[in-house]
């Protein structure tokens, strides 16, 4: 482990062993889910992230275009407007602008942009006094930190811990009552907006037709920053940039939803040039200063890939659903920018440097994707910023050496499965593995695992297709060939059921989503190539996989990775096209074929764990459920969260098991709390990660993969 | 969408945000009004008093008179007294029925004053000033659109430690909204 990663896995200690910051996000989360629901109540919140995904990648496309029209119109509204590529550029600016105009006292509003280049530290360095005025970036400031949470930035903190912090402040002992709280700084912060000669702010939107910034607060503190001190500056990332007022009414249709959970913060305000001000000498112009601030954001339009971020709006609803966000907060998965989208800002506007070890933090469930009013792809651009990563600094060697040599040699890899099959024998117990020895004991700390099997699937199932009629190829992936070889029998009794027969190409190996997760993108593209052969060896109708993860790399990823390869990309094209998931294919085989549904049977009640990659990147979840009813004539009585992650994340639970275990934990009180006697799900990761916490936890409830429910009901002979 | 739905749909939004709203017939009756909230607020000691920014719907009206009846100071020199003042009457040229926001030209320093430092404020709109979106009220701007243009929603809040709501930080801690008609008695 590095030191870097050794880092990070303390801070991941400490942020786990604070009840108060646990706490706080939990309750926090809960509370967001169904408020943010409300505010969203009558609005098409899919057309409307439509729009704004496509306005702000336009003007992304076009930001010089942007830049220029915004800098002539505010200029003929009487603004200076400079534009600064670099921070060192900005801060330049306003310590030149300090100095020329005598200016002692900065009262600042909350601004990401003066964050992203630490303003405060350098204004401070050069003998200004600065001031926050956001009531929640103040209490950061004096208490020496920096935000945790890019809307809520003091969310971190408890009103006692906000008591001791302003005692000291104001040398007088507080009680920790809010209200009385914000009292004490509306009274100590006023007498900063009055005697301020400089007001900071930074703009939520900018507006390139008419050279308008726009600002929202709660608080009322960005309108006196921009009201009373005689200079207004605002710093502002190119990116915030859209062409006209009507697109930035858009962009607040969605900002205090998503941020805040309101229809409207209570203030918006359109500046468009400067107004008049209260000096000394009476009432006079106020001088209004724009930098426009790239800081790599032009090298961020300009990568195919990451140009998406900058579709982002900054609401941070993105770590409000974040499971790992919720437990360890913004210093630990953040930087300036925090959650899985400060991983990707923090490569550009810092560095990658500090990227590096944050992004490995997510766990790849994509709830934040769902929620993203900018529909930033933000799991799939962390895979992208890994894949960089790996191919500029290599893998660690023993990483390196598992995943080229052993993944990509299939008789060795599989060899080895085979031995460890034999080797596990003292510490299973059945069927499962309660505990290991070991630094192997992390595995088996929040759950069982399964027993790999004596004897795989590969060795059960027929390796080629016979007779006529439909032939199904079924891919079976590494966990259903040699920990579940009998899950994958069960898929094999449905579908055989149905009419149609299911062999096991041979030649099958990984589907490399070890590889990829971890960046390793030239071993993930030979295992797909492999597999493509292998899965269009016999020309199959139809190809099944019963892993969420494994279909979305035969249905998608394949033909990504292969797609520079005149060969195979055509072919891997061709295979995606014949592959389906479970479910889905039985659903469809059954309506072909006219099935009638079981009646429902009241006792069989049945609770379902929707898989983050069959419910978010699949989009199946209604199928499931319906074969549960009708073919078990279950009752599915729905979990709180049910398509909340279970913490598995392949090797995520091996890498961060300290993560894994609590996300697990509350997936067990959801699914235990639904009553139900069995969870079922479609992915045997989650059976792996559910069945083993449940069995660790000696609960009565069992965990199932539909088919193997679905094989338990089969009639003798159900009537076409 | 007819004025008289938009009015209760404003009235219904801006009062899920802790905002008083209120419909008078005129500028005799929005004076009346005032006159009656004054009274109503419980002054500190000492009280402080009242600053009035330039309310042309209220055109006519003896504005001082309103303020000194009900037992108040009216603050004529704004600067100086916006900073004392418990309470801040303005106008506003909008209000948005969708999410219960006053539109205003802020560009006037004083309408900027009064709106931001008293405890109180009472804004007053134009009955035809109702629109449904935010986008009705800006595209209305067009050309003229202000140097400052402020939208407010509610008194000024924030749920910064521990997300517990709280009403008034740095600015207002009530807003009381008089939606005035040109029905009634005129001056
Ligand atoms: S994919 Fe999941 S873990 Fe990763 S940032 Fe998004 S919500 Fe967090
Ligand atoms: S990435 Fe999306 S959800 Fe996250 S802050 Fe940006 S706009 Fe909001």
């Amino acid at each position: 482990m590095t030191v870097q990663q050794q880092d990070l896995k303390n801070q991941i200690r400490q942020a786990l062993a604070n009840p108060n910051l646990g706490g706080a996000l939990g309750r926090f989360a809960e509370a967001y889910a169904l408020s943010r629901a409300k505010a969203y109540e009558g609005i098409d919140f899919e057309a409307l992230r439509e729009e704004i995904a496509a306005l702000k990648a336009k003007a992304a496309e076009n930001m010089e275009e942007m830049v220029a029209r915004f800098r002539e119109e505010a200029e003929k509204r009487g603004a200076r407007v400079f534009i600064a590529r670099s921070p060192a550029e900005v801060k330049e600016y306003i310590t030149n602008l300090a100095t020329a105009r005598g200016v002692r006292l900065v009262a600042k509003s909350k601004s990401m942009a003066t964050e992203e280049i630490h303003l405060n530290k350098h204004l401070e360095e050069v003998g200004l006094v600065v001031k926050e005025t956001d009531l929640g970036e103040w209490i950061i400031q004096l208490a020496g930190q920096r935000p945790s949470h890019m809307v809520m930035p003091a969310i971190h903190l408890t009103r006692e811990e906000v008591a001791e912090i302003f005692s000291k402040e104001v040398r007088e002992r507080l009680e920790s009552d809010i209200p009385r709280l914000v009292k004490v700084a509306r009274r100590e912060l006023r007498q900063v907006f009055l005697e301020a000669e400089m007001g900071i702010t930074g703009a939520n939107v900018a507006v390139a037709e008419t050279g308008t910034l726009v600002l929202v607060s709660n608080e009322g503190n960005a309108r006196l920053v921009t009201t009373l001190p005689p200079i207004h500056v605002a710093v502002v990332g190119v990116e915030k940039l859209v062409p006209t007022l009507a697109d930035a009414a858009t962009v607040l249709r969605a900002l205090p939803r998503s941020a805040t959970a309101q229809q409207m913060t209570s203030y918006v305000s359109f500046i468009s040039g400067p107004v008049p001000t209260a000096r000394t000498e009476g009432i006079g112009p106020k001088e209004l200063h724009i930098i426009l601030m790239d800081n790599r954001r032009t090298e961020m339009r300009d990568d195919p890939v990451f140009k998406q971020a900058l579709q982002c709006i900054r609401c941070a609803s993105c770590l409000n659903v974040c499971p790992v966000y919720r437990l360890v907060g913004g210093h630990v998965f953040g930087h300036v920018y925090s959650g899985g989208i400060g991983a990707i800002l923090t490569a550009f506007f810092n560095e990658m440097q500090h990227s590096a070890d944050i992004q490995t933090l997510c766990i790849q469930c994509g709830r934040c994707k769902e929620v993203c009013p900018g529909k930033v792809d933000i799991p799939a651009l962390i895979l992208e910023l890994r894949t960089r990563l790996v191919k500029e600094r290599g893998l660690p060697l023993a990483q390196r050496m598992i995943l080229a040599n052993v993944l990509t040699n299939r008789r060795l890899f599989h060899g080895l499965l085979r031995a460890a099959s034999v080797a596990q024998k003292p510490f299973a117990g059945g069927a499962m593995i309660r505990h290991l020895p070991l630094f192997f004991a992390g595995l088996t700390e929040n759950r069982s695992l399964p027993a790999i099997a004596a004897k795989p699937l590969r060795d059960r199932m027929g390796a080629r297709p016979d007779g006529t009629g439909i032939k199904v190829a079924f891919y079976a992936g590494c966990l259903i060939d040699f920990a579940y070889p009998s899950l994958g029998e069960d898929v094999q009794k449905v579908l055989e059921f149905h009419g149609v027969q299911c062999y096991f190409p041979g030649d099958q190996t990984c589907c490399g989503a070890p590889a990829r997760y971890s960046g390793a993108e030239d071993v993930a593209r030979r295992l797909a190539q492999e597999n493509v052969a292998a899965m269009l060896a016999d020309n199959p109708d139809v190809i099944i996989s019963a892993c969420p993860t494994c279909t979305v790399a035969l249905k998608e990823e394949f033909s990504r990775l292969l797609a520079a390869d005149p060969e195979w990309g055509p072919k891997a094209v061709e295979m995606a096209k014949r592959v389906q998931d479970f479910a889905t294919y039985v659903v469809e085989l059954r309506k072909e074929k006219g099935y009638q549904p079981l009646a429902p049977v009241a006792a069989r009640q049945v609770t379902y764990h929707d898989s983050c990659h069959l419910k978010r990147h699949l989009g199946i979840f209604q199928q499931p459920r319906q074969l549960l009813t009708e073919m078990a004539g279950a009752q599915v009585v729905e979990m709180a969260e049910n398509d909340h992650c279970c913490g598995m994340g392949g090797s995520y639970s091996i890498k961060f098991p300290e993560l894994s275990g609590p996300i697990l934990a509350r997936k067990l009180e959801n699914i235990i709390a639904s009553g139900a006697g069995v969870v079922a799900m479609d992915c045997p990761g989650c059976l792996l990660q559910i069945g083993g916490g449940l069995d660790k936890k000696n609960s009565r409830v069992v965990a199932r993969h539909t088919a193997q429910i679905l094989a338990g009901f089969l009639p003798a002979t159900e009537n076409a | 969408m007819d004025r008289d739905k938009l009015y209760e749909r404003f009235r219904e939004k801006a009062e899920a945000v802790s905002t008083r709203v209120a419909r008078v017939a005129g500028p005799l009756e929005a004076a009346a009004l005032i006159g009656q909230y004054l009274r109503e607020i419980p002054a500190a000691p000492g009280t402080p008093g009242v600053v009035w920014a330039d309310t042309p719907i209220l055109k006519g009206v003896d504005v001082r008179q309103v303020v000194e009846g009900a037992g108040w100071h009216f603050l004529a020199d704004i600067q100086a007294g916006a900073r004392e003042a418990l309470v801040g009457v303005a106008e506003a040229h909008q209000a948005i029925a969708e999410t219960g926001t006053l539109v205003q030209d802020g560009t006037p320093l004083e309408v900027r004053l009064v709106t931001t430092l008293p405890t109180h404020n009472i804004i007053l709109v134009p009955w035809t000033g109702l629109v449904e979106t935010m986008y009705d009220a800006l595209s209305c701007w067009g050309e003229r659109l202000p140097a400052n243009l402020s939208c407010i929603t509610g008194p000024s809040r924030t749920s910064d430690i521990e997300r517990v709501l709280t009403i008034g930080v740095h600015g207002p801690e009530t807003l009381l909204v008089i939606v005035v008609d040109h029905k009634g008695g005129m001056v």
